[in-house]
């Protein structure tokens, strides 16, 4: 599903975001990224999505070699991609339903098409019930789910969270997870940026651990490392 | 690629997404339509004064093919008609009028005023008899009055060509400083648009974001930008059109007394020579749609590129 050969990110300012990575990631499997802060994570994400292009190096998504894609093709390849963050990027003014619509609508979706997938995608994370509200009545975990929601309802082949529980209480996050760890059984490569050593640690999946932008660690069943709590 | 449906359904998502837009910053909305409306009525005011202008002009114009033909004053009756024949064997001329000195007189009578008696303060009729002649065209008088002057028995040969197209050419000024003053007013508008949609994409940066990253081409988050800018377009046309059919009412509600109002070069043009026979048409309305939108579709064109990139 993804494979970095030898990449690297230099940024303008000259600090290098990534050195010589390689790595690979299959269909349907769960890995999450640590690191410290700074280390390279959210860049190794943003090289997936082709927000960046690594200065060398290859980076296949899905079979596509996203360095040699050209500009007007990125959106196609983003229709392949469900991205969630700290931040979580709802429209303030939408109800919930609109937010998760809006990422169909803005590929041409029809009408009858966003009433079938909507209801599903929130279905799927268990806020159905709050559809009509406003992302201000709702919490920070419910807000993360409707962030999942949308990102779920394009039917994404490969899911990017860059800090998802970053910001809820530890209950939510564990919500979270439980929820990406579902959709990954559901097919859909998840791959999940992370500060949380408890939940690495309980959910034993692939670590991927990238310090001073190099990868150190790639561990199948693999922990938190006590030195980056 | 997009089928129909999917085309239909970006284009109610752009038009949803404009409104929203438009709602959410009210004062900039209104400021902009505004705007174009001012800089679109501006442009009517001027189409209506040059029309009034043109219409002198074409009235004006009927006597550029005329010329006056002043015999010597001892020439008579008789010498006139055949003089007035050898001038109808011109082939530039269409038509020759004998005017007798005493019509002359009245003419001039009437010019002056009938208070003072001309013929009375100078004691005769001091006026020769004459020729009105009228050619083919005017660009054929000024040959024909050459012509005219070598025939014998005439004093003088005078023609307005001159003063005519001095007068074409202070309207074609006219047109240009309007022109120029039209231009400045759309640079105006289109750098006002500009800003209110620079406003627009901050104000929807996080739909632009998400929109970005879920996979919209660069064209469907440039899609509500350009909506806006039509929209802008519609209602500064709208207000315009609104505006014009007041100011047309308005000047019906002063039948008896004529209103003025002092044109942008200092004369003193009458409402009525403006508005006379102006309606608002199906030709008027499409021009001042077709310029509001394309003004504002123009800057959203431009805002959009600008503003926003592929990423």
């Amino acid at each position: 599903m993804v494979q970095l050969r030898d990449v690297t990110v230099r940024y303008e300012s000259g600090v290098t975001a990534l050195q010589n990575v390689n790595l690979t990631v299959e269909k349907s499997e769960f890995l999450f990224l640590v690191g410290p802060t700074g280390a390279g994570k959210t860049t190794l994400l943003r090289l997936l999505t082709r927000e960046i292009v690594p200065n060398e190096g290859t980076v296949i998504v899905a079979n596509k070699d996203v360095t040699k894609m050209k500009p007007s093709q990125v959106p196609y390849l983003r229709r392949l991609i469900g991205t969630v963050f700290q931040d979580i990027l709802l429209l303030p003014d939408r109800t919930v339903w609109e937010n998760v619509a809006f990422a169909l609508k803005v590929t041409g979706a029809s009408s009858s098409e966003i009433a079938r997938e909507v209801p599903k995608a929130l279905e799927t994370v268990g806020m159905l019930h709050k559809a009509k509200a406003f992302p201000a009545e709702l919490s920070g975990g419910e807000k993360q789910k409707v962030a999942l929601a949308r990102a779920l309802v394009v039917k994404p082949l490969l899911l990017l969270a860059d800090e998802p529980t970053g910001n809820l209480d530890p209950t939510s996050s564990l919500e979270i997870v439980d929820l990406l760890l579902r959709i990954n059984r559901q097919g859909t490569t998840v791959i999940m940026a992370t500060h949380d050593k408890t939940i690495v640690d309980a959910y034993r999946k692939r670590v991927v651990e990238i310090v001073g932008s190099r990868i150190v660690r790639d561990e199948l069943r693999g922990v938190f490392r006590r030195e980056l709590a | 690629m997009y089928s129909a449906v999917s085309w239909l359904s970006l284009f109610a998502f752009f038009l949803e997404e404009a409104l929203v837009n438009l709602k959410r910053h009210k004062l900039v909305t209104f400021a902009t339509v505004t705007t174009i409306a001012i800089t679109i009525g501006v442009w009517v005011l001027f189409s209506l004064e040059a029309r009034a202008w043109e219409k002198l002009l074409i009235w004006e114009g009927q006597k550029l093919e005329r010329l006056c033909v002043f015999l010597k004053p001892e020439a008579d009756e008789k010498t006139a008609s055949n003089l007035a024949e050898q001038v109808r064997k011109l082939p530039q001329v269409v038509q020759v009028r004998f005017m007798h000195k005493k019509e002359g007189l009245k003419k001039l009578q009437q010019m002056f005023g009938n208070s003072v008696p001309l013929e009375d303060l100078v004691g005769h009729n001091p006026l020769p008899h004459a020729l009105e002649v009228t050619c083919r065209s005017p660009q054929e008088v000024a040959e024909c009055a050459a012509k005219i002057k070598q025939m014998p028995m005439v004093d003088e040969v005078t023609f307005p060509a001159v003063a005519v197209q001095r007068y074409a050419q202070m309207v074609r000024s006219i047109r240009w400083r309007n022109h120029a003053l039209s231009i400045l007013l759309a640079i105006i508008a289109f750098i006002l648009i500009f800003n209110a949609l620079r406003v627009s994409v901050y104000g929807r940066r996080n739909e632009i974001r998400i929109m970005q990253l879920v996979g919209a081409t660069v064209w469907t988050v440039r899609g509500p930008l350009l909506m806006e800018g039509l929209l802008y377009g519609v209602l500064g046309a709208l207000v315009t059109l609104t505006l014009t059919k007041l100011l047309l009412a308005l000047n019906a509600s002063f039948p008896q007394e004529p209103r003025y109002w002092t044109g942008l070069v200092n004369s003193w043009v009458e409402w009525r020579v403006l508005l006379s026979d102006f309606q608002i048409d199906g030709f008027f309305v499409s021009q001042v749609l077709l310029l509001s939108i394309g003004l504002s579709f123009l800057s959203a064109l431009v805002a959009a590129v600008r503003l926003i990139k592929a990423v």
